[in-house]
């Protein structure tokens, strides 16, 4: 698995997790130059196949539709279909997203009002930049892939932007895959830092890009994240 | 993805635009439209003469002509395109006499 995890192309079904398995997320703490992060470590109790088709109102050609949320009477209306009841706080929702047509562009915020980026812009990418976004081609409909992998938490919010560079007017579809997971909060630094060193396998996920934010997490959660830096993880790297 | 152009073709220059919702008639400058089937309807009782031109901004780059003999359809199919026509051009077409209807089945790639 840990080829394909490198391959932006990998299908997402070949990517989500199975029951006992840990993996991390890790949010931004400082990224301007002290390089610290908060990670909370999960193991996956439970395991349930995710798949929902959303359509997307009719785009005309060259249109943009800013960000916005999914909603269930459609973009921006009615109950966000990633709210997550409060009676879950441990379920974490992994998934794909596949874009018809090829040439629709798709641009995620998470958490709303931060851009998923991986380029270094002094300006903050916004919908429609040429770069930060996939495509139809990248994460196909019928095939999901690692190029759009998100994750979706209780209070974590995504919204989506879209422009329509086919020729003709179209109404997109987009095709959300993975796996819903019931998880154990991990709360023993120690087995954290073995996470950390390697010693014990852990899947790390990036949530929201390499943007500097802030994210809100679940009561349940909070003080149960563990902040590294880069001197506590030469530490560890180094037998400490 | 594939799509359809559909017009009414006159004595008057027609831009030949994507169905539906085609604004027009220029090929984005980063992809070539191909087209793979064409079916010509005259309904006139004499023949017809539909020229397709390839427009680069204000001028003509290259044209061609069909002959619709009269009440008659032509229906043309290939497997590799007919026509392909580069990025930044635009298609239009113009008929001799009355009107010729005109669907395409093209793809930008």
């Amino acid at each position: 698995m840990e080829s394909a995890y490198y391959d932006l192309k990998a299908p997402m079904r070949a990517l989500v997790l199975k029951e006992n398995m840990n993996f991390a997320l890790i949010f931004p703490q400082d990224v301007r130059k002290r390089m610290t992060f908060e990670l909370y470590f999960f193991r996956v109790a439970r395991v349930a196949p995710l798949e929902r088709v959303y359509l997307l109102p009719e785009i005309p050609p060259g249109e943009l539709r800013d960000f916005n949320y999914l909603g269930e009477a459609g973009l921006g209306s009615g109950d966000d279909i990633f709210k997550m009841s409060e009676e879950r706080p441990f379920r974490i929702l992994h998934f794909g997203i596949g874009v018809w047509p090829k040439n629709l562009k798709v641009w995620r915020q998470q958490p709303t009002g931060f851009t998923m980026t991986a380029w270094s812009r002094v300006v903050p990418t916004k919908a429609g930049d040429p770069v930060d976004y996939f495509d139809g081609h990248l994460s196909p409909f019928e095939e999901p892939t690692k190029a759009s992998e998100s994750v979706m938490w209780l209070k974590g919010s995504l919204y989506l932007a879209f422009r329509n560079d086919e020729p003709i007017s179209v109404t997109p579809r987009l095709r959300f895959l993975g796996a819903g997971y019931d998880c154990w909060l991990i709360t023993d630094k120690a087995i954290a830092d073995k996470m950390i060193k390697g010693v014990i396998p852990c899947r790390f996920v990036s949530v929201g890009g390499l943007y500097e934010g802030q994210f809100t997490v679940p009561d349940e959660w909070k003080g149960k994240g563990f902040v590294y830096d880069l001197s506590t993880v030469q530490n560890l790297v180094r037998g400490g | 993805m594939e799509f359809n152009i559909i017009a009414t073709v006159g004595t008057t220059e027609a831009e030949l635009r994507p169905y539906p919702g085609g604004t027009t008639a220029v090929v984005p400058t980063d992809k070539v439209r191909k087209v793979y089937s064409m079916i010509l309807t005259n309904t006139a009782a004499s023949a017809n003469t539909l020229t397709v031109r390839i427009y680069k901004g204000d001028s003509i780059e290259a044209s061609f002509d069909v002959i619709v003999p009269a009440t008659s359809t032509m229906t043309v199919v290939s497997e590799v395109p007919l026509l392909i026509v580069p990025g930044g051009r635009a298609l239009k077409a113009i008929a001799s006499a009355a009107n010729v209807l005109l669907v395409m089945t093209c793809r930008d790639e």
